[in-house]
């Protein structure tokens, strides 16, 4: 297994720190989506979605298989959390969007769609499920009456990929590929503003606090602002980036796409720090951790890893030992810290 | 035919059921909990792994044969 660039650390004797992730092994296929959870009393969690249909739940900080949703027919495509982890969300291939009981890993609810499904995304309260698959409509399910029908937003002239509540849920961001994004409001299900590109947006995220959203085309990271859909900056990767995630604190941003590699930039001067690799497939999604400590990263070879935001620092499963301490120390996930070695 | 069709049935429900049972009861821990309990294990067992020490020769059935005479 090939491992990483190392890192320096500016010190007297300058060490390089190697960042070993965990693997999270489970699923048969590739790993297409995952989201985490916000930050609980128990800790944060992480759910994931996969082509052989059983999206998995896991413990946020140490990847630890908790659970696996059994019932979805087809490839889950896309799979989220609420804030509390209490609920979870998924949307298959097999024509529906499920919600589950994210406690006990029980079906609630089984929306039927009249085609496959991609996206799916709790509001803050966890009242109202947005979806949006390949008939190209946006859906707002009211879960405290599941038998209604939805309120459907028309509009977009291709799949959807991607649909997410925005500016405390008034408001929902779309991407299809028809190529555009789209700002559409609740109450009145018009779009408001629309973003049109050159090729398909690959993947879209939205940070709530700074109102940023995060969109990967080709080989660029672009951020917008939320409210408004301006422009802030775009970043180009060496390859084809498939998903980007941007640090709580908007200190640096990770991404990954077709190279395998995870890469991660400082958001402020656009600038290359790290790259590693470890992934044996096209890296599909990847997200930061509610805490920023860690981020996640799903591929086409079946594994989620996590990595250190930090490489190096003692948290879950990671723990530091010093060459002179190691042989008597009780041996962990250890970024071991060794003799500079410098990767040209 | 019903008859036994039914209660054919029944007897692979209750193996079913059976089965599920065994598995439900069966003792489980956390994935890291267990890749660190065999790490440990095998550290603190090194000492005692022919793989890792070596096998004494005497006791080695694959030693390189001493070659034999017969008079």
């Amino acid at each position: 297994m090939i491992l990483r660039l190392f890192s320096l650390f500016l010190s007297q004797q300058s060490m390089a720190m190697r960042q070993t992730p965990l693997t999270c092994s489970g699923h048969t296929r590739p790993v297409v989506d995952l989201a985490f959870s916000g930050i609980t009393a128990y800790g944060y969690f992480l759910i994931s979605a996969c082509k052989d249909g059983k999206p998995m739940l896991r413990q946020g900080d140490t990847g630890d298989w908790i659970g696996t949703f059994l019932g979805h027919k087809g490839a889950a495509w896309g799979a989220t959390l609420n804030t509390e982890a209490t609920k979870a969300a998924t949307a298959a291939a097999d024509f529906t969007a499920k919600v589950w009981d994210a406690v006990t890993g029980e079906d609630v609810l089984t929306l039927a769609h009249k085609h496959i499904v991609k996206s799916v995304n709790f509001t803050q309260d966890s009242n109202h499920l947005l979806t949006g698959g390949n008939d190209k409509l946006i859906r707002i399910y009211d879960l405290s009456k599941p038998e209604a029908e939805p309120q459907e937003i028309p509009g977009h002239t291709s799949a959807i990929k991607k649909a997410l509540w925005c500016n405390n849920d008034k408001q929902i961001l779309s991407a299809a590929d028809d190529k555009t994004v789209r700002l559409w409001d609740r109450n009145s299900t018009e779009a408001v503003r629309t973003l049109s590109f050159d090729m398909s947006v690959s993947s879209m995220e939205y940070i709530p606090d700074g109102e940023v959203l995060v969109i990967t085309y080709g080989k660029t990271i672009a951020f917008y602002n939320a409210l408004s859909l301006d422009l802030i900056k775009t970043v180009d990767a060496p390859a084809s980036i498939h998903s980007a995630s941007l640090h709580p604190d908007k200190e640096f941003f990770v991404a990954g796409g077709d190279d395998f590699k995870l890469y991660k930039f400082d958001y402020s001067t656009k600038e290359e720090l790290e790259s590693y690799k470890g992934h044996f497939g096209p890296v599909h999604c990847v997200r930061f951790s509610p805490d920023g400590e860690l981020y996640a990263s799903g591929s086409e070879d079946g594994t989620l890893r996590l990595w250190q935001t930090a490489v190096g620092k003692t948290y879950g499963l990671w723990k530091c030992i010093l060459p002179a301490e190691e042989l008597a120390s009780e041996i962990s996930e250890t970024p071991y810290c060794t003799a500079p070695e410098i990767k040209a | 035919m019903s008859n036994n069709n039914a209660s054919s049935n029944l007897v692979v429900a209750k193996k079913v059921v059976k089965q599920l049972r065994l598995e439900a009861s069966v003792r489980r821990i956390k994935v890291s909990q267990a890749a660190t309990d065999l790490k440990n294990f095998c550290i603190q067992n090194a000492h005692k792994d022919p793989l890792l020490m070596g096998v004494p020769s005497s006791d080695n059935p694959f030693r390189p044969p001493k070659s034999c005479t017969l008079f």
